[in-house]
Order: structure tokens, then C-alpha cells, then sequence
């Protein structure tokens, strides 16, 4: 999937990954990366940026650990970013939904031509 | 743990960390180590992985560099999120305003108190003067009426002037005390979050404003004093000095912010 789209998601992406799982930055890329079999196209570093904006929202919240042996910013979700990440289930399944019903071939049609 | 111990500076990863550094310069020193700490952590990560998957450490550290993106893009998105908005700007503008115009304030009414000793030493007429313009039976009736000893309307109107150029100016003075002590009392105690604008530019701005009278009031109460009538000099004087010195004080404070490098710039949060 193409960069720009990744970014308009990243939010969703992001906290939807922290919230089913705590973790470092590099924890959440290499999450992001697995599940998605590295079909989200997306710059590592701009995880970063996009999560510390994520916490002046007071979505996420994060303290300094030792994870081994090097010193990790752990991520995880606030009550305030668990409300926002169920909101933004929701746009994106009604978009999903919206996208889908126009996309999908039609097979009443498609049976009946 | 340090990598690359023989030359770091030939290290992709080094230098990609010395290149993140640079840029992040104008932003705020905690956000700079924060990102610094994680980025650094994360090629780490990157290139220990893909060792442990049988790469070589060099194109471990160039794939974990080119993984990670630009450091330019990752410094403009971040020094992008530490901006603040122009609502933000704009809080800061007018609060520093108001603490400035308390402090001036303060400064009218201590010009207040010295036109008042000068008032008390050399008369109404040093602080004071009613001109030759012609002054109105109604406003003559008032005067006299305030200052039945002064002997006429126009010494009756220079007592008036004079005191009014005192007294008024001490008013504005105890305004300027009490608005200043609010503000800083608020401060104190929490409950006025507003920041200002960085203290270089409040300093400068302050210099500039004090020195602008300063030297306005100083041309004024020279020319009452030897140009003009040679009266009323005190109402421009009394304030010279005082204009001169917040001028002193606040340009000494700007030089030391410069030179201390505390002109940092607004943050949206930190």
C-alpha cells in the first residue's frame, strides 16, 4: 500500500497496535511489520514523530524502561486514547463498509446479465 | 554499547545519529534526547536483527538507515510537531503585553513620585505649564475654585496640571503594582498557565519601549527647559530617568540571554 495512504491511517494503525500491546517504538514497527507482511509501506522514523504527537493529544502515555539491556520509551494507550481508538474503528469500518459496497461487483446484477 | 569502536564516524548509523542531531538543533533540548534515545535504540535493534539473519554488520547498518528514512524528513516531522499553533502564539503575545504594560506602568507612576519632588522643590511651574493660550472663564471658575490661593487662572491651572501630572501617574503606578503582583502571585500558585513569549524578546521589546521614552521624554524636557517657556520641565524629566533605567535593566537582561542562549522559542508543550 502506497506511503500517503499508510499516513492517513497511522493514527489508527499506531494506537491500535499499542493499545493490544505496549511497547517501544521499534517494537510497535516491527509489530506493524509482521502482521501486515510488510505490505504497509511506511518510513520507519515517521513512527516516531507520529507517536510523540499521539501523546501531546494525551492518547498515549509513555516511561523510560530498561528492555534489554537499552534504555526504551514504552508506549501505551490512556483511557482518553482507547475512546478514540473505538471512534476511529468506527469511521474506518464505515468507511471500509461505504468503499467496499461501491467497489464490490454486484452479483444480482452480474447473474441477472 | 558503542559499535563500530575502531572509526564511528564511518558508521552509517553514527552518522545517521550525527546527522539526526544537527537538525534537531532549533527544537527542545528533552525532545532532541528523547528522539535521539529511541532512534538510536532502534537501528540498534534493526541492525542486531538483521545480523542475527545472517547479514554483515555494514549492510546491517545501511538497511536499518534506509529502513529508517531521511533524517531531514524525520527532523522536519518532528521539529513540525513541536511548532506551536498561532493560538498558542498569540496567548503568549498578549500575556507578555500585559505584564509589560504592568511593568510600564510601575515606571509612570515612579515618574509619578519624582514629578512630585520636583513639583515640591521647585513649584507647579517646573512640572506644569498653562501656556499663553487663552484658558475659558468656565475652566478658570473650576481652578480658581480648587486653588483659591493661586492668584490667577493661569497659576491656578498650572497647580491643576501639575498635580494631575502627579497624581494620576502615581494612580497608574499603583494599578501597574497591583497587576504585577496579581500576575506574579497567579504565577506562583499555578493557576495562570499562560507562558510568555521568550524572555530575549519580552527583554528586547521592553529595551526598545524604554529607551524610546527615555529619549522622547529627554528631548521633550530639554526643549521645555531651554527652548520653549523653561516651564513645565519636570513633567518630562521626572520620567527620563526612570525610562532610562528600565531601558538598562532590560537590555543588561537581553545581552544576558544571549549570552546564555536562552532565546529559546515557544514550545507547543515541554
Amino acid at each position: 500500500m502506497k506511503v500517503d495512504r499508510v499516513k492517513g491511517h497511522l493514527d489508527l494503525v499506531l494506537l491500535s497496535i499499542i493499545d493490544q500491546e505496549p511497547g517501544h517504538g521499534y517494537a510497535v514497527i516491527t509489530a506493524l511489520r509482521e502482521r501486515t507482511n510488510g505490505n504497509l509501506a511506511l518510513t520507519e522514523g515517521a513512527v516516531y514523530p507520529a507517536l510523540h504527537r499521539l501523546e501531546d493529544l494525551g492518547l498515549l502515555i509513555s516511561e523510560w524502561m530498561p528492555v534489554a539491556g537499552r534504555r526504551r520509551r514504552i508506549y501505551r494507550t490512556t483511557p482518553t486514547g482507547r475512546s478514540a481508538l473505538r471512534a476511529e474503528m468506527r469511521d474506518w469500518q464505515a468507511l471500509v463498509a461505504a468503499v467496499d459496497s461501491v467497489v464490490r461487483p454486484r452479483t444480482s446484477l452480474a447473474a441477472s446479465s | 554499547m558503542i559499535r563500530n569502536e575502531g572509526n564511528g564516524a564511518e558508521s552509517p548509523v553514527e552518522q545517521y545519529l550525527d546527522e539526526l542531531t544537527r537538525l534537531l538543533a532549533a527544537g527542545h533540548p528533552r525532545h532532541l534526547r528523547y528522539l535521539l534515545s529511541e532512534t538510536e535504540a532502534h537501528l540498534h535493534d534493526d541492525v542486531d536483527a538483521a545480523i542475527a539473519a545472517g547479514a554483515g554488520r555494514a549492510d546491517a547498518e545501511a538497511q536499518a538507515v534506509a529502513r529508517i528514512g531521511a533524517p531531514e524528513a524525520l527532523a522536519h516531522a518532528e521539529l513540525d510537531r513541536q511548532r506551536p499553533p498561532l493560538r498558542e502564539i498569540v496567548r503568549r503575545a498578549v500575556a507578555s503585553g500585559v505584564l509589560l504594560a504592568a511593568i510600564g506602568a510601575v515606571a509612570i507612576g515612579i515618574s509619578g513620585v519624582i514629578a512630585g519632588v520636583i513639583r515640591a522643590i521647585g513649584g507647579a511651574g517646573a512640572v506644569a505649564d498653562a501656556g499663553r493660550s487663552p484658558l475659558s472663564a468656565t475652566d478658570c471658575a473650576r481652578w480658581l475654585a480648587i486653588y483659591p490661593g493661586a492668584g490667577s487662572c493661569r497659576a491656578a491651572a498650572t497647580a491643576d496640571w501639575a498635580a494631575e501630572a502627579t497624581y494620576y501617574r502615581i494612580a497608574v503606578g499603583v494599578l501597574g503594582v497591583l497587576a504585577v503582583a496579581v500576575i506574579a502571585g497567579l504565577r506562583r500558585r499555578g493557576r495562570l498557565s499562560i507562558g510568555l513569549l521568550p524572555r530575549i524578546v519580552v527583554d528586547s521589546i521592553a529595551a526598545a519601549a524604554f529607551t524610546g521614552a527615555a529619549a522622547w521624554t529627554l528631548v521633550l524636557g530639554i526643549d521645555a527647559l531651554a527652548v520653549s517657556s523653561g516651564r513645565g520641565w519636570g513633567q518630562w524629566l521626572s520620567a527620563t530617568p526612570v525610562a532610562l533605567a528600565g531601558a538598562v535593566v532590560f537590555a543588561m537582561r537581553a545581552v544576558q540571554d544571549l549570552r546564555a542562549g536562552s532565546g529559546e522559542p515557544i514550545r507547543a508543550r515541554g
